[in-house]
């Protein structure tokens, strides 16, 4: 069954959409050529990115979004799964991990051989983040150092001193040993600057997930996981802020204006956890029904800077933070910066790393950007993130929020059933009310 | 004798009910051996792990999906089909995220009184961290105070740390005797002393052990020792898998599991400082593979003792479906031992019910390719 396709709103392509992909290609293009262009190249998780911003000419690359781009090479992609399979590692450990190590074990990249890092540095926030570089660090044989952001529960409520000042204490041996490692001078006022540089991105990026609650909603989920990639795993530099403060722009600009991202919009959902990477044409498949996808937890809370908390009738709700200037000052020592990146590490992860926020978090999407319904990912990839997704689906239905769930794994695809994510997509159209519109 | 300690885990939610009854207190359960529960049995409250069934289940789903380990979804779901309404909380002493979850479900879906999580550090050997989980331990312990309305008291520690250092001394004196050319315990018999001291007041257990050690000390084996073998992995209490494995020829000389050996491998050394004492000991502890993450890898040197103590002469590797922790290790392990003792090594997935007769197949293979090696 098919129904007329009617635009009820205008829409054009959004004009900073290149400069997002240029950034990443930029980005990828410094990590290639680290060495010749003189860069200390650190590698572990994406947000420990910051962790090495005190270095002069620093770059990082960052497991996780590397994995993600990975998983767009299909044959490349299934070579690294199996190159680390072979060495005994098993299928349902992180997707992103798995290809990380094979790509290292083979010593390639969809760009030429696997830039080796000089040291590598993590901040836990999974339980697979330590383990994942204690390995990468023995088969590269490269120096690793770890730190970890205790988690704590609920969640819902901000962490102790005791917690805050652990890790900040952790982030200041880490420094020491950097300087150790690479015998190269930590500066101060460097890390203070990117630090602050990158706060201000997250909230940026908050600003324009935000915007995304008006009728119609001026950006897709598609488009927004292009965008949000310089704030999650991008350089940290002037560049970086100039595209979201122009982004920022531009969206305003599209909501007053009421130009869509889907001319069709008639209904709209929410989607929780990672998508399948190697397969986003789900995203334009829901368009087909007038269906709008507007974000989501990971999106919005990995790349931006929000408080959860619970409003006057009782119910979730979600706000954007002050950044951390406005609220803690500049600072001036180390230890004022370890503390600040603490406070930060804290501020974000724990929305995602439990159930209770995520519940909570699901639940203020849904009533703050106006879904009709929600599709959520069980990431058979990420255990760290799937995390109370099971939580989340349950909080929706209890508000009365139809909701979808699917099996796939963000990264590998040979666990996508495409057949069976499409009949489930449909049916869950048609339980919206929707129906295909003609193309 | 010994026959007490598996009919003591049978009957572990009947003990426990008993047991409030009795003593007109608390039971908390605790979700990790991570969790200290010197301070909760301080309090005056059971401590009492919670565990699976074995049984299949369709309850844990909604909350938590199939790509968790069996054992957590299997441990919610006790839970929710309200096998543990016995319990006044839930303590967890945070190891893994698919225990975390059950935490989050639990706390979510099933009414209790008190509720408390402790994260326990991964990096156990980082410079910091037995002042921070002191600390985490002083948080913990005011939070049973407000519970209970009673002050824990300095008095009621040292007496906590006494009994449980006396159920590791214990354990310690059984498992010694594991060392002998023809060990008078099994493997079996072994793991249903150690869930058993999980799940009883350890000093009413520990009364249990001084008998099975006097007795253990004449007993003659009934049985051949077989091939020496070493069980590692995480959490195994499927005793009815170890005693298939012992009636094929070998004997489970040694382990490095939860449900045994990591549990009570060493005491708290007794300290003015109680809270910094029980920190010491669990940052000390035999680790759980999440529990060793630095560059220089500290658990299999742990392991490694052990093979060399126990003669042993083959590894059975089980591991929990999806258990992520162990999924790190177990590559790096197996080679581990191939390549520093020529130990060859089974590794095996269990879920919450094994597939006795397929799992027959694979040890009896692997034990007859350990005795063609002895030969």
């Amino acid at each position: 069954m098919v129904q007329e396709a009617k635009k009820l709103y205008k829409t054009k392509p959004l004009d900073c959409w290149g400069w997002a992909k240029e950034l990443r290609s930029k980005h990828y293009e410094r990590i290639m050529h680290a060495k010749e262009l003189g860069l200390v190249l650190s590698s572990g998780s994406a947000h420990s990115r910051v962790l090495g911003a005190g270095l002069e000419n620093h770059i990082h690359f960052g497991g996780e979004p590397y994995g993600a781009t990975l998983a767009q090479f299909p044959e490349l992609a299934t070579e690294c799964v199996e190159a680390t399979e072979a060495r005994g590692y098993a299928r349902d450990l992180c997707a992103y991990m798995r290809l990380y190590w094979g790509s290292a074990t083979i010593n390639k990249t969809p760009w030429g051989p696997f830039p080796k890092p000089e040291f590598v540095i993590q901040s836990q926030i999974c339980d697979s983040h330590s383990k994942w570089h204690q390995n990468s660090s023995e088969l590269m044989g490269v120096p690793f150092y770890t730190t970890e952001i205790p988690q704590f529960y609920p969640a819902m409520r901000p962490p102790d001193k005791y917690q805050v000042d652990y890790a900040a204490a952790q982030f200041a041996d880490m420094v020491d040993w950097i300087e150790k490692t690479t015998k190269r001078k930590w500066n101060d006022q460097l890390f203070a600057d990117a630090l602050l540089r990158l706060n201000r991105i997250h909230v940026l990026w908050a600003r324009i997930c935000e915007l995304n609650q008006a009728v119609p909603a001026p950006l897709d989920i598609k488009s927004m996981f292009a965008l949000y990639w310089p704030s999650t795993s991008g350089d940290i530099n002037e560049e970086t802020e100039r595209f979201y403060v122009t982004l920022l722009d531009e969206v305003r600009d599209r909501v007053k204006s009421g130009i869509a991202a889907l001319a069709t919009e008639r209904s709209r959902v929410l989607h929780e956890n990672q998508p399948p990477w190697y397969a986003l044409w789900f995203f334009r498949e829901m368009e087909k029904y007038g269906c709008i996808c507007i974000g989501g937890g990971y999106l919005f809370f990995l790349g931006g800077s929000w408080e959860l908390y619970t409003d006057e009738q009782g119910k979730p709700a979600m706000r954007i933070e002050k950044t951390i200037e406005e609220r803690l000052g500049r600072p001036n020592t180390r230890e004022e910066c370890m503390h600040m990146l603490s406070v930060l590490h804290f501020g974000r992860y724990r929305m995602i790393t439990s159930s209770d926020a995520k519940r909570a978090a699901a639940v203020a999407i849904a009533r703050g950007w106006k879904v009709n319904g929600a599709i959520l990912m069980n990431n058979r990839g990420c255990e760290g993130l799937s995390l109370g997704i099971a939580e989340a689906r349950v909080g929706l239905i209890n508000e009365g929020i139809p909701t979808m769930a699917y099996e796939a794994n963000m990264a590998d695809r040979r666990e996508w059933d495409e057949a069976q994510v499409r009949d489930r997509l449909e049916a869950f159209m048609e339980s919206l009310g929707l129906k295909k519109l003609e193309p | 004798m010994l026959d007490v300690f598996p009919k003591q885990f049978q009957s572990r939610h009947d003990y426990a009910r008993e047991w409030k009854a009795r003593h007109n207190r608390e039971v908390i359960g605790y979700l990790c051996t991570y969790a200290p529960e010197e301070i909760i049995y301080a309090a005056g409250i059971l401590p009492v792990r919670v565990l699976g069934g074995h049984e299949p289940q369709d309850v844990a789903e909604r909350h938590i999906p199939t790509m968790y380990c069996p054992f957590s979804r299997d441990v919610l779901a006790q839970g929710l089909l309200g096998r543990y309404d016995y319990l006044d909380g839930l303590v967890d002493g945070f190891t893994c995220v698919h225990m975390r979850n059950v935490f989050g479900s639990w706390t979510l879906n099933i009414p209790l009184k008190y509720h408390h999580y402790i994260y326990t550090p991964s990096d156990v050997r980082g410079a910091r961290v037995k002042p921070y989980f002191a600390v985490q331990l002083g948080k913990f312990k005011e939070s049973l105070e407000a519970f209970t309305g009673k002050a824990i008291s300095d008095s009621s520690l040292d007496s906590a740390i006494d009994v449980y250092n006396r159920s590791r001394r214990l354990l310690r004196h059984i498992y010694e005797l594991r060392k002998a050319e023809n060990p008078p315990v099994t493997g079996a018999e072994c793991i249903e002393m150690v869930v058993s001291s999980q799940v009883m007041d350890k000093a009413e257990h520990n009364k249990l052990l001084e008998a099975a050690l006097a007795e253990l000390q004449s007993r003659r084996p009934d049985r051949e020792t077989g091939i020496r073998l070493m069980m590692v992995g995480s959490e195994v209490d499927d005793t009815e898998f170890v005693r298939m494995v012992e009636s094929l020829g070998s004997t489970v000389v040694i382990d490095d599991h939860c449900t045994g050996s990591r549990y009570f491998w060493n005491e708290v050394a007794p300290a003015t400082d109680r809270l910094l004492a029980i920190a010491s000991r669990y940052m000390d502890r035999p680790p759980c593979p999440q529990k060793d993450v630095q560059d220089t890898r500290f658990r299999f040197e742990h392991i490694a003792r052990l093979v060399k103590e126990y003669n042993v002469q083959g590894a059975l590797l089980v591991q929990q479906k999806f258990c992520t922790p162990h999924e790190f290790d177990i590559p790096k392990l197996k080679a581990f031992l191939q390549e520093q003792f020529g130990i060859p090594s089974l590794f095996l997935e269990v879920d919450i019910t094994i597939p006795l007769g397929q799992f027959r197949t694979r040890v009896e293979a692997f034990l007859e390719m350990l005795q063609l090696q002895a030969v």
